[in-house]
């Protein structure tokens, strides 16, 4: 599984550098849209973080849990 | 400790009210500070645990481009789990408080912009502290096509333990028995580096990687093992490494109003732990007020070297864990959310709310661990000022 997630991590990284055309700031009308802005989330996705810290080994390590709960 | 809660938040009440007031006043003046509050309301239920968390935020942005943003969040937290690990399973509520400070700003370079970020948090229960601070840089090229982010985080955690589900019992000087202080600390330092690139008019993707390292008391101190016949205290090894590769891509399909993002996110660490993580969403604009979107995420780890069938640990193990985390298992979460924007108030007697937005969040967890099955709700309205 680690040889096939660094693969698809490289993969990844490559197709972002080759797609390094410009669009200019009045082509990005769609990409304002609440639906593509990542930011707009991101109240929701604190907690969310922390339900996923407690309740799952691969995330966590930033400390937003506690001991109370079985986070740690 | 209970003093300290309630100054952490009186502390946190305080800042809120004064950056409204500092803002009404800097509006007077300038009529150039903007900024928005924000209330939400968190729900957590799983078959042993209830937890409500609500709070309010607050984020203002200075004439001169500064950001200034403050949280404060209650987490109350209700009925410990035999599902956690716990040797018996004790009905109790604990609250947590945090507050949560940061400023930033953006630096123009000329065909460059550099953001500067730090934030902060602290957040305290009756048995734990949790302190951290970031540092982040986001620079942004080629007309903010290609964004490069960067940060590094430094925690510092005491762990303390109490003994709970009895009544309360102190001595004659009034020290409270149950508080048996601190058992640990728990530090760690994270580098996230993130790259976001605009590809089309329509596409745009990121990717990132974090490396967490993490040391000291690394356990839970409510959690016991059954070691051939012998109750002995979980006991993890005091260092963890931990990587994670992740990926994001989002095209808009204005066909439909519609968009349609996939992420995927890798992780393995030093205590042989893997996990992958694919999520689809898929949002659809419904007039122009209105945003729905649906969403899947599967979960799959593998479990830590340590983790074994509670009745299989004997005396040479170094080390012992109860952790459900730490065992091999997986979930299916199925996610619907709604977004409104309030723009319809605009002259009624709600026009104060007009700029605004309301959004409702509900997540279904199907996980095969022991804690079972889960809800996530979440709630929130956004009033810019």
């Amino acid at each position: 599984m680690r040889i096939s997630s660094i693969s698809l991590a490289c993969l990844a990284l490559a197709g972002l550098l080759a797609g390094c055309a410009t669009v200019a700031p009045y082509q990005r009308g769609y990409l304002s849209r609440p639906s593509m802005d990542f930011s707009s989330e991101d109240g929701e996705t604190s907690f969310r973080a922390h339900v996923h810290d407690s309740r799952e080994g691969a995330t966590g390590g930033h400390g937003s849990t506690g001991g109370g709960c079985g986070c740690n | 400790m209970q003093l300290s809660a309630r100054a952490t938040a009186l502390f946190a009440t305080l800042f809120v009210a004064s950056a409204t007031a500092s803002t009404v006043q800097a509006d007077g003046t300038t009529g150039t500070w903007t900024g928005a509050l924000t209330l939400q309301g968190n729900y957590y239920w799983e078959t042993s645990t209830r937890v409500m968390a609500p709070s309010i935020g607050a984020r203002l942005v200075s004439p001169d481009g500064t950001e200034f943003r403050a949280e404060y969040l209650v987490d109350a937290i209700t009925s410990a789990s035999i599902a956690a690990g716990v040797s018996a399973d004790i009905r109790f509520t604990e609250v947590r408080n945090q507050v949560s400070l940061g400023a930033g700003r953006e630096f123009d370079l000329g065909e460059a912009q550099l953001r500067l970020d730090l934030s902060s948090r602290v957040s305290h229960e009756p048995d734990y502290l949790a302190t951290g601070v970031t540092l982040g840089g986001q620079l942004a090229l080629a007309q903010r096509c290609t964004l490069i982010g960067a940060s590094l985080t430094y925690i510092h955690d005491d762990v303390g333990s109490v003994i709970r589900g009895e009544q309360a019992s102190t001595t004659v000087d009034g020290r409270d028995l149950s508080d048996r202080g601190r058992v640990g600390q728990l530090e760690g330092v994270t580098l996230g580096l993130s790259l976001s690139q605009v590809l089309t008019p329509q596409l745009v993707a990121s990717a990132g990687y974090d490396l967490v390292h993490n040391w000291g008391y690394l356990q839970n101190p409510y959690r016991s093992v059954m070691v051939q016949g012998l109750l002995r205290p979980e006991d993890h090894p005091d260092q963890r490494t931990r990587n994670s590769f992740y990926g994001r891509v989002a095209l808009y399909v204005p066909e439909t109003r519609s968009a349609v993002h996939a992420l995927y996110r890798m992780y393995v660490d030093e205590w042989g732990l893997a996990a992958i993580t694919p999520e689809a969403r898929f949002y659809q604009e419904i007039g122009d007020l209105v945003t729905l979107r649906l969403r899947y995420r599967y979960y799959d780890q593998t479990r830590s070297f340590f983790s074994r069938p509670v009745d299989q640990y004997v005396n040479d193990d170094a080390f012992l864990t109860a952790d459900p985390k730490m065992s091999r298992f997986h979930s299916h979460l199925f996610g619907l959310h709604a977004r409104l924007q309030l723009g319809f108030l605009q002259a009624t007697p709600l026009e104060f709310l007009h700029g605004g937005e309301f959004w409702l969040s509900f997540d279904y967890l199907m996980q095969t661990s022991r804690f079972g099955d889960a809800v996530i709700a979440q709630g929130a309205l956004r009033v810019p000022f």
